[in-house]
């Protein structure tokens, strides 16, 4: 424990504490992770940013298929680097604790490929691409499905906004369950 | 900055709003061909009031609405042409859209909840202030980031920085910003908080910081964590719902565990009884100085017979392993003399002593512990139920929104396996298809001729009463194999006893609970040969068949406890005087029961342990070792971890422990072994023997399903436990109700005993004068919320209406603005052009004014 301790002080800790839904011992464990992540290149510190192949060597990254989108949206800079905070604040929404509404913000940019602030049509399409895999559905399959999905969703037209995708998302009772990784 | 930026949306929104009134009426006389232009007039007001309700007045918007309705419906054909015409379709449209309010990249409306809730606490709470506050409030439901910064103007007290100070995390900003916030709240000057606020306020941080830590400590001593963990990677929350149901069940036992043996052992062992014996001089002795003897006289006697016809067990030195064995899984010998079963429980009132004066009622103890027990179970149960229901009911409001549901909550983001995830797509395809294939179901079924419709029906009939046919065939075999064993296990014993007839009785002890489980094993599958002749959806194949099976299994123990119940009466009950010894009733039908529901038990996990280890262990090690890569080899060895048959399990085996309760209070407590060794069974069975299930189980789905069950059960079980307590004769020798009428008339003995007011209260609550009213409330409580719900619902339905109008509206002015810009962008030439469309680009907050001006 001492070990690990000494990587933080009291007062970051306490900060990591307050700005995050983690506990001071998930933070401890989140920090052995990421230098088992990112410890290839030299001992690791809180704000250097790593590159997301490094990231994505987590195993929940590794096998998700929106990996890629994920290190994105949560990379402070937008440029799919992480630091250790941001692997954080990646762990705190993660966590069992974060309330809906932030789950489904970022939930939502995870979706919104082509970075629109809006989910349509090629977005959704993508999606289901990526979470059906290689079993792949056929064409007028997927466009029926995406057009259902679009059909009462988006009530004013034009694609499925933020505010509306965090409505619909109080009505999946499955999402707050599988949007989570256990510390 | 984030002042600037947060104030203008609700600001320009309205801006932009009234700003496009004349550009309206400049569009009309700009085209006059345009039909429908009065309407559109109409709309525009309609919309403006609406979007205008967002920030307080709500209410007065939806009756505008409302009062319009008629009309619009009207226009929303023509709008609904006009809305998205071709071509207008430019640049700029995509551009303005992003610009509207509700599509702008609102970062910090998060937490809005609580914090308005917090906020209309608070104004509560200081009338003085309440216009600041409500300014406030208004403000915060446009925008909350502005929230989070101290408004330095007016005086901010502790508590308040507080609560923001604890609303931070909820801001999906990086931790870098989420920093400076949390440094400039902290150097905001504050009012400091006196007094009660002040205690409060300490209270709470106090609280939540304990709370914190408690729950930290809590996860770190967490039963099965790492196995939990491990289910979760590489299975997914499917079945770990599955497990962590298993888990709760077990805190439910221990907790019925402890309850009674705190109420029902402890005091056994700590507190005495005066005297116990038959013999006639100490009983007329006790009688004249202690009431401590509740039962009379000959009933003791009978006890003592009882007892003695028990202790004529083998010596211990002749005491074989066979026999201990034996005697382990039917619980006979040293087991029938022992806390575990009803029999052992002496009728005492308790004193202690070194104050003999403070009595303690076992028998009553008993009784109450049971009871309470059962319905704290209850309660427990209602409340898991009703919040599974909820998420149910949320997600089943359409096809829809489960296909939501599918696309954005199927992926398990904790999956960390290749198989899992390759398994989880799959699983995910599996369910899209079957999604489609129920919507496909549907148009067929619409489609279906007259005569084809009147064939399903009559294969469903014909199914329907083989199934029923089925069932009252093995309840029957239940029955008659219940008192077959009965009636040849009193031959055997009478007999003396060889070597041969001890097998012979175990044999026959476990007839009843053989037949129960081979039944149990071979009637679901012949189930699931059946249902599926009768082309339903795939959803209500699972849940048909689940409701055959769990019908099954609740109603081969409820014949069990009829058959047994059948060889009580046929004593005669008319000397109470003689020790019954020539009838046929088994010395203690109590214990009887329970032994019977013990054996089911245990039976229950062997048979467990023998399907993982020696069936589907070894298929798999055949199917995937030796004969890898053939065909016949994935057959063998590919089996299904099907969550409902598995849950069925764990339910049937709470039934057990809950009918079983009250005749052998220990069995909760060999449930709780049971289920500890369940749990690993299970956790075998799913990591080594089984590939994940193609099939999609949802975690919110699965868990009402689970909850559920298990209501249906338990009140299944409550029937049969509650009619032995209110009707049955006891066994006069043994047991703490020996000698009573039924077990509940020691209830009423106590309340006859209590003051007369309680005694009244307690009477009249048992009468017609007060069920008839109560029921009449009920009813009408009932009715009221079904009223209520059903209102809502069409509110619902009314206010989806108006959104989806006023999305026409909104539709239908972006196209008229973007021509309306094309236009001016046109006249004005190229240059103009180009430099009226950088601002839209460049700043976000006041083009949309800026773009109209121009």
């Amino acid at each position: 424990m001492g070990n690990k301790n000494s990587a933080f002080t009291e007062e970051e800790l306490e900060d990591y504490e307050d700005l995050t839904y983690l506990t001071r011992r998930e933070i401890l464990i989140a920090w052995g992770k990421w230098r088992g992540l990112v410890g290839g290149r030299g001992e690791p510190d809180k704000i250097s940013r790593y590159p997301e192949k490094d990231v994505q060597k987590l195993p929940e990254l590794q096998h998700n298929p929106f990996r890629d989108r994920i290190t994105r949206v949560f990379s402070s800079l937008k440029d799919s680097r992480m630091s250790f905070e941001d692997f954080l604040d990646l762990l705190s929404v993660m966590s069992s604790k974060a309330p809906l509404q932030l789950k489904a913000h970022y939930a939502f940019h995870i979706f919104d490929y082509n970075e629109d602030q809006i989910l349509d049509t090629e977005d959704l399409e993508v999606v289901v691409e990526r979470l059906t895999g290689d079993h792949g559905l056929l064409p007028e399959e997927k466009n029926k499905l995406v057009e259902r999905l679009l059909e009462d969703t988006d009530l004013d037209g034009g694609g499925i906004s933020e505010e509306e995708f965090k409505h619909l998302l109080t009505k999946c009772p499955d999402f707050i369950h599988s949007f989570r990784f256990s510390v | 900055m984030c002042e600037a930026t947060a104030l203008v949306p609700t600001a320009e929104g309205m801006g932009s709003m009234s700003e496009l009134r004349p550009l309206l009426r400049e569009m009309k006389a700009h085209r006059e061909d345009m039909s429908g232009d009065r309407n559109s007039g109409c709309r525009t007001s309609a919309a403006m009031s609406g979007s205008g309700g967002r920030g307080g007045s709500g209410g007065r918007g939806q009756k505008a609405g409302f009062a319009r309705r008629g009309g619009w419906e009207d226009a929303g054909v023509e709008f609904y042409r006009e809305a998205y015409p071709t071509s207008v379709d430019n640049i700029y449209d995509t551009r303005i859209t992003t610009l509207l309010p509700s599509k702008r990249h609102n970062v910090n409306s998060l937490g809005r909840g609580t914090v308005r809730r917090r906020a209309s606490q608070r104004s509560r709470r200081q009338p003085s202030t309440t216009t600041a506050t409500l300014v406030h409030t208004s403000r915060r439901g446009s925008d909350t980031y502005l929230e989070v910064l101290p408004d330095l103007t007016q005086g901010v007290d502790e508590e308040e920085t507080w609560e923001k100070l604890q609303q931070i995390r909820a801001h999906a900003v990086p931790i870098e910003e989420k920093r400076k916030l949390k440094q400039q709240l902290q150097s905001a000057p504050t009012l400091r908080t006196r007094g009660l606020a002040a205690f409060k306020l300490s209270r709470r941080k106090f609280l939540s910081q304990t709370k914190s830590r408690l729950r930290e400590m809590i996860s770190k001593i967490e039963l099965w964590h790492w196995s939990l963990r491990y289910v979760e990677g590489n299975f997914g929350t499917g079945l770990v719902a599955f497990f962590t149901f298993i888990k709760w069940l077990l805190y439910l036992n221990l907790f019925t565990c402890v309850l009674l043996g705190v109420f029902i052992l402890v005091p056994q062992i700590f507190l005495v009884h005066s005297k116990d014996s038959c013999i006639v001089d100490t009983w007329s002795n006790s009688i004249s100085d202690n009431e401590t003897f509740l039962y009379e006289n000959d009933t003791n006697c009978c006890t003592k017979y009882y007892d003695e016809i028990k202790s004529n067990l083998p010596e211990r030195d002749n005491y074989y392993l066979i026999q201990l064995v034996q005697d382990g899984v039917q619980g006979t010998g040293p087991l029938e003399l022992s806390y575990l079963f009803y029999g052992y429980y002496p009728r005492h009132i308790l004193v202690l002593e070194v104050a003999p004066e403070w009595k303690y009622n076992l028998p009553l103890a008993y009784l109450l512990v049971l009871v309470v027990t059962l319905i704290l179970s209850l309660v427990l149960m209602v409340r898991a139920a009703a919040r599974g229901l909820r998420e149910s009911l949320r997600s089943s409001e359409g096809q829809f929104y489960q296909y939501c549901n599918l696309i954005f909550g199927g992926w398990d983001y904790c999956i960390e396996n290749n198989k899992a995830s390759s398994i989880k797509k799959k699983a995910i395809y599996n369910e899209l298809c079957n999604h489609l294939e129920t919507e496909r179901y549907n148009e067929e079924k619409e489609q279906r001729t007259k005569k084809e419709r009147c064939r399903l029906y009559m294969v469903r009939l014909l199914v329907n009463l083989v199934v029923i046919a089925l069932l009252f065939v093995s309840f029957v075999a239940i029955y008659k194999s219940t008192i077959f064993a009965f009636d040849h296990l009193k031959d055997a014993k009478d007999s003396k006893e060889s070597e041969q007839d001890k097998l012979m009785i175990l044999l026959f002890e476990y007839l009843p609970s053989g037949v129960i489980v081979t039944l149990n094993i071979i009637i679901p599958y012949l189930l699931r040969a059946l249902v599926k002749l009768e082309h339903y959806t795939p959803n209500s194949i699972l849940v048909l068949t689940l409701v055959r099976t769990v019908s099954l299994r609740l109603a081969s123990l409820v014949v069990l406890l009829i058959s047994i119940y059948q060889t009580i009466p046929s004593c005669p009950d008319s000397k109470p005087s003689v020790c019954i010894d020539e009838c046929s009733q088994p010395w203690c039908w109590e214990t009887y029961v329970g032994q019977q529901l013990y054996k089911l038990t245990i039976l229950d996990l062997i048979i467990m342990f023998l399907t993982t280890f020696l069936v589907n262990f070894p298929r798999k090690c055949i199917g995937h070792k030796l004969m890898r890569g053939s065909q016949i080899g994935a057959a063998i060895g590919d089996i299904e971890f099907a969550i409902p048959k598995h849950v069925l399990d764990i339910v049937y085996g709470q039934t057990l422990c809950w009918l079983g309760m009250f005749y052998s209070p220990m069995l909760p407590a060999v449930t709780c072994i049971k289920l500890v060794l369940v749990f690993y069974i299970k956790y075998f069975d799913c990591k080594v023997n089984s590939s994940q299930s193609s099939q999609l189980y949802r975690t919110s789905r699965s868990n009402a399903l689970f909850i559920s069950i298990l209501l249906v059960s338990f009140i299944v079980t409550i029937i049969p436990v509650g009619y032995s307590i209110a009707e049955i004769k006891p066994s006069l020798a043994c047991g703490p109700f020996r000698g009573l009428d039924t077990i509940w008339s020691e209830m009423l003995a106590v309340i006859q005993e209590s003051p007369d007011w309680l005694k009244a209260v307690l009477l009249f609550l048992g009468t017609a004068g007060f069920a008839v009213p109560a029921i009449i409330f009920l009813i009408l409580a009932g009715y009221y919320y079904y009223a209520v719900a059903a209102a809502n619902k069409h509110m619902v339905s009314l206010l989806k209406n108006q959104l989806v109008l006023e999305g026409h509206d909104k539709q239908f002015l972006l196209s008229r603005l973007n021509h309306m810009i094309k236009m001016s962008a046109e006249e004005e030439g190229e240059n103009t052009s180009a430099r009226s469309s950088r601002p839209v680009e460049d700043e976000t907050g006041h083009s949309n004014d800026q773009t109209l001006e121009a």
